[in-house]
């Protein structure tokens, strides 16, 4: 299941009448929204929002009928399981390794971003970045990981030649294992303008 | 030598003492009494911050001047509330004692021996530093590793409080040299520092250095900031090898030898 037919599962299973309508499609043979929201004293469209949900993912089966040339829709339970797996292994294969990304960085001149320390000083624990512009303009802050906040220490400064995010990481004595994370910090900060990037064509 | 930092500033402690000594002139000219009680009143306050410099700094000769400024404040109350006849040889000696410390004072004074060095570690660190490119950031930066012992930590913070080079805050796991620390904060004893320029040593041998943007704007030219602040790392790496090796008179005669005026760079 993907992360989006998940998500309308979870969110439709999370209801408070949930179990009552699993309830009454188990109870009838085949029942009708505007037949389950008079019986639950919910709102038609409540339910019928609620039996198109599931019928996507085949838990339910719709089938079309007609009551003097009106068409209308009875819906039936297909199982007694519902099983929910989500593949995570396509976000696994999105992720880069380090020592493959030919990208310098450091930080961009000006960037408007506060950078504040941990109380040993010795990583940056949060950034605050100021988004939008005129009256709209936010303070959005950024919570750092250790190996985050430990990166961001060590990240050159503008004036400074840029360095690859591995130098980086070495210098900052971060592992490898948390290359992802750091990753992903500095995609957030290229996103922003905090760090600018240079890539190696070597 | 061509100096990389600006002109100084005319200091709010400056302007302070400009304002009082035009008071005291005026007063001089309504009344003798008042302007003298005014003066008692302005050297009494003197030798109360000279009480406090003393206090944060270890620095014994700000004793002479709380000693000088306080008998100076007992010889002007006096002309203000007595004859001055009556108590003729009390005045004398008071006024004795006071030209002898003021003296004291004046040359240890000459002698760099109360002089805040902030000026001098600001230019110090720019002397090798060539390259502009501003590049000013917010952040901290490592600027080196090297070996000490606790012990020599705190005999190295020691010196450099006594020689007003910075003052120390101590945190659990580093001692913090504040070298720009404003007067009122020197004074209400305070331990912020992060909007200041310091230099961090910490116990596993990390030094960290930051230099803040007031500080950085004191240059004439936006020197490099990653040089400027590897550079005032490797002063204070420098200054604490010196210090290991009991070569602590060479800081001193390194930092007097960009001859900053006593008066106005203070």
């Amino acid at each position: 299941m993907d992360f989006k037919k998940a998500a309308i599962l979870g969110s439709c299973i999370s209801k408070d009448y949930a179990e009552d309508l699993f309830r009454l499609l188990v109870t009838y043979q085949d029942i009708s929204a505007s037949e389950a929201a008079s019986r639950l004293n919910l709102h038609i469209k409540t339910v019928q929002d609620f039996l198109e949900a599931m019928a996507s993912p085949d838990i339910l089966s719709k089938k079309e009928v007609l009551e003097k040339k009106r068409p209308y829709f009875r819906y039936a339970l297909n199982t007694r399981y519902i099983d929910m797996k989500i593949d995570l292994n396509p976000l696994f294969n999105k992720q880069q390794e380090v020592s493959k990304n030919p990208m310098k960085i450091r930080e961009r001149n000006n960037a408007g971003a506060r950078f504040s320390t941990s109380r040993d000083g010795q990583y940056i624990s949060h950034v605050a970045l100021w988004i939008g512009k005129g009256r709209d303009r936010k303070e959005r802050k950024i919570n750092l990981s250790i190996p985050q906040g430990k990166f961001l220490f060590h990240l050159p400064f503008p004036s400074a030649d840029p360095l690859s995010i591995e130098d980086i990481m070495k210098k900052a004595e971060v592992a490898n294992s948390n290359s992802s994370e750091v990753l992903d910090i500095v995609n957030v900060m290229v996103e922003y303008g905090v760090i600018e990037k240079e890539v190696d064509d070597r | 030598m061509q100096r990389k930092l600006k002109p100084p500033l005319l200091t709010t402690e400056g302007i302070i003492g400009i304002v009082a000594s035009v008071v005291f002139i005026v007063l001089l000219l309504l009344s003798f009494r008042v302007a003298m009680a005014f003066g008692a009143l302005i050297t009494f306050t003197a030798a109360i911050i000279s009480l406090i410099v003393l206090l944060r700094t270890h620095n014994a000769h700000f004793a002479v001047s709380v000693i000088g400024q306080l008998l100076a404040c007992c010889l002007l109350l006096g002309i203000a509330l007595w004859d001055i006849n009556a108590y003729r040889d009390w005045f004398i000696g008071i006024a004795g004692l006071m030209v002898l410390f003021m003296t004291l004072m004046v040359i240890f004074s000459l002698q760099r021996k109360m002089k805040w060095r902030t000026r001098e570690m600001l230019e110090l660190a720019a002397l090798p530093v060539n390259e502009t490119g501003n590049g000013l950031t917010t952040r901290p930066m490592q600027a080196g590793r090297m070996d000490y012992s606790t012990e020599e930590l705190r005999s190295f913070t020691s010196f450099i409080r006594k020689r007003l080079i910075a003052i120390p805050v101590k945190e659990q796991n580093r001692i913090i040299f504040v070298i720009n620390i404003p007067m009122g904060r020197l004074l209400a004893f305070g331990g912020k520092y992060q909007d200041r320029t310091w230099v961090a040593f910490d116990y596993e041998g990390n030094v960290t250095v930051n230099i803040s943007q007031m500080d950085y704007f004191m240059y004439k030219d936006s020197l490099s900031f990653d040089k400027l602040c590897q550079s005032l790392g490797e002063c204070f790496i420098g200054f604490m090898e010196q210090s290991r090796k009991g070569e602590e008179s060479r800081i001193i005669e390194q930092l007097d030898s960009l001859k900053m005026n006593i008066i106005t760079e203070g």
